[in-house]
């Protein structure tokens, strides 16, 4: 039993199952949990961590980016995938913010999000430009810029000027997936500035 | 969940003077009276003073008219203190009515008129004014400056009233910015100052506001202290809101998690008080505590009984903010009590208030924008009321200069009527400018108003469509998916769902005014191109000139120019037969871009007969004063150009 475990938080049943599917039927991954809601995704997640939770936003009660952020809050070692339509949007970037490591979009090709499976798990992540501009301006804003690397600012940079992940890998002589990897790291410091942000912000203010 | 304590409302001083003793303690009607009687000499200018100030609560109209008054008299005589005087009052005026930047204005004229004729202690007077409209700008680090410009000058002369209201300001001025250090050290000094005059009332607010600084600052047990004498001040004082108010914020020096036994009795306390004077706030305030409190002693059945009670009561009575931290918390108790669908269901009661709170904000301001127009209709009554009155004026003098002008002769009145006409006809000249310039400001806004409501039209529709049409696409893509037997008729399903869903992210793309730059313009071609292309096994070259400085374009650009690309790029995957394609970008003073590819063509007398595709291309390109060029050799090369500079 050594396949990658899957979890599902999708209030839609059909998209849920239809997920619950393609997952189940690809050898090497097995899913095992689905959710309808943030809250009993939250309860049943920090019982039973998968290694992969595939989230939706927009969930009837909690949304899913407060889900992740409460997980994260708790150390949780899940790595969350949100279910997206557009990659662009300011709440793919909270989401980020929040603890997710990358998203998938919701008209994906069976094969592409099994891809997008296997990359995450072997320590990749997506990025778009629009959001590497977001990344870049967050952490201009959060006076923490030195926590991110010279080389991680440079992929940063290119990426927001529209270059493919091959073309950066070309262009600094590495490989597509170390492009991949820093981009994995990149999101691990946007969610440890998050958190100290978050800190400071509810310091003794928090009920 | 901080609650803004009493004394904590800022105190607006204004900087009046005090008038001279002839006028003080007269009411309206006396001062009509001697306004009438009195001889136009610095006299005058303190009655109207005092007529425009009795004016200011309950008729600014009338008030802004005396003011007016006051102003003309003072240049008429040559009283330079009088224009100051009407300046750091009618500054006060403006600023209630929401016009800063023209009591700004009118406190800068003062303040050189002061240096112009070295009145010193009016320009305090100025200074402290500016310090009142910069604090109801809620710009208050500039209020916090001017205060501390004129504090040596008050506690050198000792104003007893001035300087009390300062200090409590810059209480309340730091507790705003955050600053709670320095709002401590202003609370300590309006305490002490109070100790002195021994007002028990201003007693217990200082110690309040100084709890409330202590809080932030972490000095819990001082903070404790400090409302605890605040509330044994007001016990002696039988104040019951001073009470409340100690008591609330006594509530809150506790942590609400781990301490619910000492914070509860105190809510319970507030609770009684509220009731007996039917203090609405005080009570949502106090039902929270409890409620909270509950919840922390895993009392989650009285806590679920006492909050529901709340929240019909809050909502009942208007108290959104409370209702939705409550409808929060009985979300949170819901979980406790192990019912994860009616968590869901608060939660949505939660959110469905929330956002008809965001839509009053929304209404709010626009009711804003109106009021603003309205006080400049206001503004043009007044203009028209003193022109009826300089016409009165007028007529009544022309009665006297009648009788004199008998004995000295017709033509003096004939030259009198020549000069009061002419006076009429520039003050009608400046009443046509007045009201060109309002007519034109209030265009401005209109237009103002026209481009934020289409951004947020546009931000709206872009939501809807990610949020309804998305989901539903997206769930017609996984039902085709899941059809058992697939068939051309499922794939045709699901292939269209997948091309709507990418069409609809290309129209939330080009509705999004965040992306109006070039190089987003760009950065998206080469991505989606890339992704196209991919797609199909065509290989690619990309050669782009990346714009050096981000060039803002419009929306419209932005869009022709990539659906252009697009049609081209699809036609060399549907119809060219072509193994490889390059792209070009040159950023210039025109944004050129070629696409070739070496496959096998095609006949363009045929093409632009046929296809609607080609026409198309050039009417976008037309649209945005562009060109596109097609030319066949070996393969197809198709360029376009368009012009960057507006």
């Amino acid at each position: 039993m050594n396949s990658i475990q899957v979890a599902i938080v999708e209030d839609i049943a059909e998209i849920r199952e239809g997920l619950r599917f393609i997952i189940q039927q690809t050898a090497g991954f097995n899913c095992q949990a689905v959710y309808a809601n943030a809250e009993e995704a939250l309860v049943g997640l920090s019982a039973d961590p998968p290694d992969i939770a595939i989230m939706d936003i927009a969930l009837p009660g909690d949304s899913g980016i407060a889900c992740i952020r409460k997980l994260k809050q708790l150390n949780s070692p899940i790595q969350f995938l949100v279910f997206t339509i557009y990659e662009d949007s300011d709440q793919v970037f909270d989401a980020l913010s929040a603890g997710a490591n990358g998203y998938l979009l919701k008209n994906a090709t069976p094969g592409k999000i099994i891809d997008a499976l296997h990359e995450l798990y072997s320590g990749g992540a997506p990025m778009s430009t629009l959001i590497a501009r977001k990344v870049i301006n967050s952490f201009h804003r959060s006076r923490e810029g030195d926590s991110i690397s010279a080389r991680e600012m440079e992929i940063l940079q290119l990426l927001a000027g529209g270059f493919l992940y091959k073309e950066i890998a070309d262009k600094l002589y590495i490989s597509t997936g170390t492009v991949k990897q820093h981009i994995h790291h990149i999101y691990e410091k946007l969610h440890v500035q998050n958190r100290t942000e978050a800190i400071n912000k509810f310091f003794g203010k928090h009920r | 969940m901080s609650r803004i304590g009493l004394g904590l409302m800022l105190v607006i001083c204004s900087f009046h003077f005090a008038a001279a003793q002839l006028v003080a303690g007269l009411n309206r009607d006396s001062l009509h009276r001697i306004l009438n009687q009195v001889p136009a000499d610095t006299n005058k200018v303190l009655t109207l003073l005092r007529l425009a100030e009795s004016y200011e609560n309950s008729r600014p109209d009338s008030a802004s008219y005396y003011y007016e008054l006051l102003r003309e008299l003072s240049a008429k005589i040559g009283y330079p203190a009088g224009f100051v005087k009407y300046a750091t009052n009618y500054s006060a005026l403006l600023s209630t009515q929401g016009k800063f930047q023209q009591s700004l204005a009118l406190l800068q004229q003062a303040a050189d008129t002061c240096r112009l004729h070295r009145l010193d202690k009016q320009l305090i007077a100025v200074w402290g004014s500016f310090g009142v409209t910069y604090q109801y700008m809620e710009d208050y680090e500039n209020a916090a400056r001017y205060y501390l410009r004129i504090l040596p000058q008050l506690e050198k002369r000792d104003e007893k009233h001035q300087l009390g209201a300062v200090y409590g300001n810059l209480t309340g001025l730091y507790y705003h910015l955050r600053q709670y250090d320095k709002a401590y050290y202003y609370g300590r000094r309006v305490l002490t100052y109070e100790e002195r005059y021994k007002d028990p009332y201003a007693i217990a607010a200082a110690c309040i506001n100084l709890g409330m600084a202590l809080k932030q600052l972490d000095s819990i047990p001082q903070a404790r202290a400090f409302q605890q004498r605040a509330y044994r001040i007001a016990l002696q004082l039988n104040n019951t809101s001073l009470q409340e108010a100690a008591l609330i914020n006594l509530g809150n020096t506790y942590n609400k998690s781990t301490e619910p036994d000492s914070y509860l009795p105190l809510y319970q306390k507030t609770l009684v008080l509220a009731q007996s004077m039917s203090d609405i706030v005080a009570k949502s305030e106090s039902l929270m505590g409890i409620s909270e409190a509950l919840f922390w002693k895993k009392q989650y059945q009285q806590a679920e009984l006492t909050l529901d009670t709340a929240i019909s009561f809050a909502l009942r009575h208007q108290q959104r903010d409370a209702a939705s931290n409550m409808l929060l918390l009985m979300s949170d108790i819901q979980i406790a009590l192990g019912r994860a669908q009616r968590s869901v269901t608060y939660r949505q009661q939660y959110e469905t208030l929330q956002d008809s709170m965001n839509n009053e904000e929304r209404t709010k301001n626009i009711q804003e924008l109106e009021m603003k127009y309205e006080v400049g209709k206001k503004q043009l009554e007044i203009l028209e009321k003193s022109l009826l009155l300089a016409q009165k004026d007028k007529a009544a003098s022309r009665q006297k200069q009648w009788l004199i002008g008998t004995s000295a002769g017709v033509m003096l009145l004939i030259l009198l009527l020549f000069i009061g006409f002419r006076t009429y006809k520039q003050k009608q000249e400046l009443h046509i400018k007045n009201l060109q310039a309002l007519r034109a400001a209030q265009e401005t806004l209109q237009l103002k108003a026209k481009l934020e409501g289409e951004q947020l039209e546009r931000k709206r529709i872009s939501q809807e469509m990610h949020d309804d049409m998305g989901s539903g696409l997206t769930l017609l893509l996984f039902l085709s998916r899941s059809l058992a037997h697939q068939n051309d008729i499922t794939h045709k399903i699901n292939q269209t769902a997948d091309f709507l869903l990418k069409k609809m992210n290309e129209i939330i793309w080009a509705m999004n005014s965040e992306e109006n730059t070039l190089e987003s313009l760009i950065s998206y071609i080469h991505v989606h191109m890339a992704e196209l292309l991919d797609n199909v096994g065509i290989s690619y070259h990309f050669h782009i000139d990346r714009p050096i400085v981000s060039t803002a374009i419009s929306q419209e650009l932005r869009r022709n120019v990539y659906l252009v690309v697009k049609e081209a790029i699809h036609n060399v995957v549907k119809h060219a037969r072509a193994s490889c394609v390059s792209i070009n970008v040159h950023v210039g003073k025109d944004l050129e871009i070629s696409i070739s590819d070496d496959g096998k063509g095609f006949d363009q007398e045929k093409a632009q007969r046929f296809g609607n595709g080609l026409k198309n291309m050039h009417a976008r390109m037309a649209k945005i004063n562009g060109w596109l060029r097609i030319e066949v050799s070996k393969g197809t090369c198709l360029a376009l150009s368009v012009p960057l500079s507006i």
